[in-house]
């Protein structure tokens, strides 16, 4: 019989697996897409650039062997934690990643929280409660928002609460030339409101799918049973709805961390604020292969962690999981 | 849960109230009631990734505030003056001799010398890629004299002047050990010689500022500090303007956007400027190294085809004007008038079918002279959402006078690739930037001849003689018959059309006067900095 360690450890190993499939990838979708990255190293002069200035710049990032030896290379590079050097923006794509990945954090992390606290609340209550006052609120409220655009929730948002409210600031991380608590603030006030959007989207999704699971669940026959055993409400919700609602709420979870770094790039964008959204979305206009390379090597390692949690923390929620996991691995 | 709701919703908005006024407790006034202003705060959609020498938008900033030229363009007149150089002169517009201004100094107190200009030419072309391409043309540069710098040109270049415009000379004992310019991004990498002085850059606040050089050669200038604050989105910008957050946007060879001018007009505090744009936003282009956009008939018809002033009105709400056929837009030096295109879907379709392009199958098609099919591939690009909407456009009008089109939309470097380096595109839509209007022999040069960009692949002796005698013209009343020349070429061949003509929307606030606009950097203009006084 497998023990929870081997459960884990074989878990682990299917994940090196797709992360080697992953690199690879990496490597090879921005070298097949169209576009020579030098372009924008050459700027409005590219079309008179000398041969031996481009065989130059070739050499200088590693452009000049073939796509068999490119890849060795970055694959030793990796081995030896280098992400590489990044053509356009002259810096260590290793450095570039930390300072716009703390940012990017600085916004998910707060909003993925608050959002799956909320909505778990929110989504469990209005399941077991359909058609009271906050379920006919926040349901249809969520379709809206679910159905909304990022770029038109961020809008209005910034419109309403920044220009016309002049509640929050137009954009930015914060003001400059603040340190202490000052700076703690600044930085409060200025990511309240990107921070209380990617909430709001977060809370729409997750509150939908979680209503949904806890209306299906509420009817199912076990439930009967155990109401007709006397068990009270709370009993019933904790032990029986939830543990079975949980394992598709984790793994929803874990994959918004992805969602929530891609959707971070218009939230960026229209609060002007850096992070790993814009810093891709230059990357792939650019052609900035080792750039783009780090970031979605980071972002693979993020949401692969972060199902790696979900995974384990599938097995807490709901041991049927973990033990349906053990019996196959017997039978095989 | 509802309790949670409204709990977690008062917790943003005490935290929001708290930080407000934590944050604004320091507010104060930007003027000081003498005329001269304290602060001129721009914002920008030019975003800066660090201060050295060879990111493109800080490039941009130095070369209005901080590093100079030779020489400079006068923002009043448009001709060119003095700057590092006293004076200058040449004898066959292929070695060039400027006389080293004595009393310009670095802004860390060391001298400016011939060698430093020397020095700059060599290490820029040697480091910064670009550089090289640009000054290509520099066989040699040397210091005689003291304090003459000597350029030697493997061309006859009398357009070598507006090259030097874009020069942004560097201190030797600076950058002499700096072996990556692009790394370099100390302090030390933006000490210039100009009115301004760099101070700080914060990315997180998205400011870029800069103080007055009080030792600068011609006196401080009466902008006693600029910052530009950044912005990733023109809406956000543009708010921040309508409540005082900024006094007047920027964007670096461009203007705002049409769309916001309707807002704009009904605050009485802004004031919206128009000045012409002597770039093209939107330009035909076809190559005419493919058959059949080398027929000049072909050309001549797709002309007649377009409906200008629904373009005019759809792309830009009317701000701007109706082209002409010679391609460089009115506030060019030299422009000179040629015939104003216009829609005519008779004689388009009167002068294909004279050439031979005749629907054979009757598919409602024309078909090339040769019988075979003609569908013509529209390449544009997707960072600017109205490209793609204008070459449906294009579409519809050719395919009233029986041309089937294609549209292809690409990204920005695949569409670079294609016009700089594979050329392989039919047809295909995209602007000019004012810069390339200007270098090469100016008038739009650089992108025809295929000596340069040659984005149409135009290799026409007549052309090319042409651009040679404008690049060799030794005197303005020379140079001004060849650029009448050069534009009825464009009015007769047709290599590009010009779709409209635009102008530069530029807000500000009412609260200063005094903004002047070069071609190159617009109301970032040395005259701007010493001329822009508080209106009281």
């Amino acid at each position: 019989m497998l023990s929870g360690r081997s459960f884990i450890l074989r878990k682990i190993l299917r994940y090196c697996v797709i992360i080697l499939i992953v690199i690879t990838l990496n490597f090879l979708i921005p070298r097949v897409m169209p576009g020579d990255p030098l372009i924008n190293v050459l700027g409005e002069d590219a079309a008179l650039a000398d041969p031996a200035l481009i065989a130059k710049l070739e050499l200088k990032y590693g452009l000049d062997s073939s796509l068999w030896d490119q890849y060795l290379d970055y694959i030793g590079a990796l081995f030896q934690f280098d992400l590489g050097y990044s053509i356009d923006k002259s810096s260590q794509v290793s450095e570039l990643i930390s300072e716009n990945m703390c940012n990017t954090l600085l916004l998910i992390l707060p909003a993925l929280a608050i959002s799956s606290a909320v909505s778990l609340l929110t989504g469990s209550w209005c399941g077991l409660h359909r058609g009271k006052f906050l379920d006919r609120l926040m349901t249809p409220a969520s379709i809206i928002i679910y159905c909304m655009p990022t770029f038109m929730l961020a809008m209005i948002a910034l419109s309403t609460f920044a220009f016309h409210l002049q509640w929050f600031p137009l954009g930015h991380q914060s003001s400059s030339g603040l340190s202490g608590l000052k700076a703690f603030f600044d930085t409060l006030y200025h990511l309240a409101l990107p921070i209380t959007v990617l909430t709001i989207i977060g809370i729409s999704g997750k509150h939908l799918v979680l209503r949904n699971s806890v209306m299906q669940i509420a009817d199912e026959d076990f439930i009967l049973v155990a109401r007709s055993k006397g068990y009270n409400e709370e009993t019933i919700v904790k032990r029986h709805v939830l543990r079975n609602v949980l394992p598709p709420f984790i793994a929803m979870v874990a994959l918004n961390v992805g969602l929530l770094v891609e959707g971070a790039v218009i939230i960026e964008i229209i609060f002007s604020l850096n992070g790993m959204g814009t810093l891709l979305y230059d990357a792939v206009m650019y052609r900035d292969y080792p750039l783009i390379q780090g970031c979605f090597l980071v972002l693979t390692f993020t949401v692969l962690i972060s199902n790696l949690v979900a995974d384990i923390l599938y097995g807490l929620a709901d041991p049927r999981i973990r033990d349906s996991a053990r019996c196959s691995e017997e039978i095989r | 849960m509802a309790v949670i709701a409204i709990l977690v919703a008062a917790l943003l908005i005490s935290v929001s109230i708290t930080a407000f006024y934590v944050v604004n407790d320091g507010a104060d006034e930007n003027d000081d009631g003498t005329g001269a202003v304290e602060e001129l705060i721009v914002g920008t959609t030019n975003i800066v990734s660090n201060i050295n020498i060879a990111d493109y938008y800080f490039g941009v900033m130095a070369g209005q505030l901080t590093h100079q030229s030779l020489i400079k363009m006068n923002s009043t007149t448009g001709s060119f003056e003095g700057c590092l150089a006293d004076s200058w002169y040449t004898l066959d517009s292929k070695v060039w001799v400027f006389n080293i201004t004595s009393d310009a100094e670095w802004s860390d107190g060391y001298p400016v010398t011939a060698e430093d200009v020397e020095f700059s030419f060599e290490y820029r072309s040697e480091h910064i890629p670009g550089y090289s391409t640009s000054y290509s043309m520099v066989e040699n540069v040397d210091v005689q004299n003291g304090n003459q710098v000597v350029i030697t040109l493997n061309i006859v270049d009398s357009n070598f002047l507006t090259t030097l415009l874009v020069l942004r000379a560097i201190p030797q004992h600076i950058f002499e050990n700096v072996t990556d310019p692009a790394t370099y991004n100390d302090k030390n990498a933006t000490i210039g010689c100009g009115p301004y002085i760099f101070d700080y850059f914060d990315s997180s606040s998205g400011e870029v500022s800069f103080v007055a050089n009080e030792n600068y050669r011609d006196g401080a200038p009466n902008v006693g500090r600029i910052t530009y604050v950044m912005y990733k989105n023109q809406d956000a910008m543009v708010m921040a303007l309508k409540i005082g957050e900024i006094d007047a946007t920027y964007i670096y060879a461009s203007g705002i956007s049409y769309y916001y001018v309707a807002g704009l007009v009904n605050y009485d505090d802004i004031e919206v400027e128009t000045f012409d744009y002597i770039g093209v936003p939107m330009v035909l282009w076809f190559n005419e190294e493919i058959t059949p956009y080398n027929n000049q008939s072909f050309r001549e018809a797709v002309s007649y085809c377009i409906n200008y002033n629904e373009v005019l009105n759809l792309m830009a709400a009317g701000y701007g004007s109706v082209p002409n056929a010679g391609f460089v837009p009115t506030g060019t030096y030299g422009y000179i008038d040629t015939r104003t295109l216009s829609q005519n879907l008779t004689l388009a379709a009167q002068i294909l079918d004279e050439a031979g392009f005749l629907d054979v199958d009757n598919d409602g098609y024309r078909e090339n002279v040769d019988g075979s099919e003609l569908t013509i591939e529209l390449l544009t690009r997707t960072d600017l959402s109205t490209y793609s909407q204008l070459a449906q456009l294009v579409k519809g009008y050719m395919g009233k006078i029986g041309l089937n089109v294609e549209v292809s939309v690409i990204d920005r470097t695949t569409f670079g690739t294609i016009m700089d380096e594979t050329k392989e595109f039919e047809m295909a839509i995209t602007g000019t930037t004012p810069w390339g209007m200007m270098s090469y022999a100016g008038y739009g040069s650089t992108y025809i001849d295929d000596r340069s960009y040659g984005w149409t692949g135009t290799a026409d002796e007549n052309y090319t003689n042409l651009v040679d005698q404008l690049m060799a013209a030794t005197t303005s009343t020379e140079m001004l018959d060849l650029a009448a020349q050069i534009q009825e070429y464009y009015a007769s061949e047709l290599p590009v059309i010009a779709l409209y003509w635009g102008c530069i929307i530029q807000p500000h606030n009412v609260d200063y006067t005094g903004f002047s606009v070069d071609a190159l950097y617009g109301i970032m203009s040395y005259e701007t900095f010493y001329n822009l006084a508080d209106s009281g």
